[in-house]
């Protein structure tokens, strides 16, 4: 998982950040960023999946 | 196949712990419904522990090792010094101590908590206590009303405006009254079902009825005072909030006082 983390783009990496380390909502993200709701939402979808194929292999 | 690309991304963001709140309800409403969907959240929690260990882990600063212990071997060489050259600083180490050991602050704040929440707890158990006590109480004064030796019993039957409602009342010159109904229609605001006894002179008011959402009422109340004919009907009128001298309201309930 840690070099699937390295390999993600920046601004997903940026999001797992957010989100899990710093406990920050989908909502919370969104104002902090300053990207809109909906590109949040698409962008944790992306990188958890990328996290649980590299997991997967 | 919109639904569906949402929940995916719920489903990442819940395993993140970033749902919104507003969105976990639904999501967690569906999980407990669908099978695929809380194997797909296993695997994402799985990602999720991944993160948790992929933290990287932070070396320290060179020559970090040899400050601390440099610094904790003058620490001591001090304390030796000071304790026994000068007074003051002797103060110092004191107060140092007492933050150190702060144990029996610790106890006697232990303490004071379990009092003060076990003290609480007496106080609910005994307000508890008192509530049942007292509806024990209220319980037993309708017992001795209902079976008093002069109790009249009277059914009350429902009018054209509350064809399905029904009462009764038991009528105990020494003990009081008490008034059940039930199906008694919802009024709207400003308005008050109020009791009567009606005399062979005038209706007499025995008060407002506080009548339950469903309905339903149960309630004990003293006689009209000065009651000096005798009882003829009980009734229950509709009136303004507050209740009126005499009844001007439709009446729902009438029932007649027959000798007993």
């Amino acid at each position: 998982v840690r070099a699937a983390l390295v390999q993600l783009p920046e601004e997903q990496r940026a999001l797992i950040d957010l989100a899990y380390f710093e406990g920050l909502s989908q909502s919370e993200i969104a104002e902090r960023t300053g990207a809109p709701l909906g590109t949040v939402k698409t962008r944790m979808r992306t990188a958890m999946h990328t996290l649980r194929s590299a997991l997967a292999s | 196949m919109a639904a569906h690309e949402d929940r995916q991304e719920a489903l990442a963001a819940y395993a993140l712990g970033a749902l919104d709140e507003r969105d976990r309800p639904a999501l967690e409403a569906h999980l407990l419904t669908c099978a695929g969907c809380r194997a797909a959240l296993d695997e994402l929690r799985l990602v999720t522990q991944g993160i948790a260990l992929a933290v990287e882990p932070v070396a320290p600063p060179a020559g970090l090792r040899d400050r601390v212990l440099a610094q904790a071997t003058l620490d001591v060489r001090d304390a030796n010094n000071f304790v026994v050259e000068t007074s003051d600083r002797v103060v110092s180490v004191r107060t140092t101590t007492t933050q150190l050991a702060p144990f029996w602050a610790l106890t006697a704040a232990a303490g004071l908590v379990i009092a003060i929440l076990s003290g609480a707890y007496a106080w609910r158990m005994n307000h508890a206590l008192e509530a049942s006590r007292s509806e024990r109480a209220e319980l037993e004064a309708r017992l001795m009303l209902v079976t008093a030796t002069d109790v009249t019993r009277v059914a009350l039957a429902g009018q054209p405006d509350a064809p399905a409602a029904s009462g009764r009342a038991y009528l105990s010159p020494s003990h009081g009254l008490v008034f059940t109904a039930q199906s008694l229609p919802a009024l709207p605001s400003g308005r008050a079902y109020q009791l009567w006894i009606v005399t062979a002179k005038a209706p007499m008011s025995v008060g407002m009825l506080p009548v339950a959402p469903d309905g339903h009422v149960m309630v004990m109340m003293p006689m009209p005072a000065g009651m000096n004919a005798a009882m003829v009907a009980v009734a229950v009128t509709i009136e303004p909030e507050g209740g009126v001298p005499a009844p001007t309201g439709a009446k729902v309930l009438v029932g007649a006082v027959t000798p007993q």
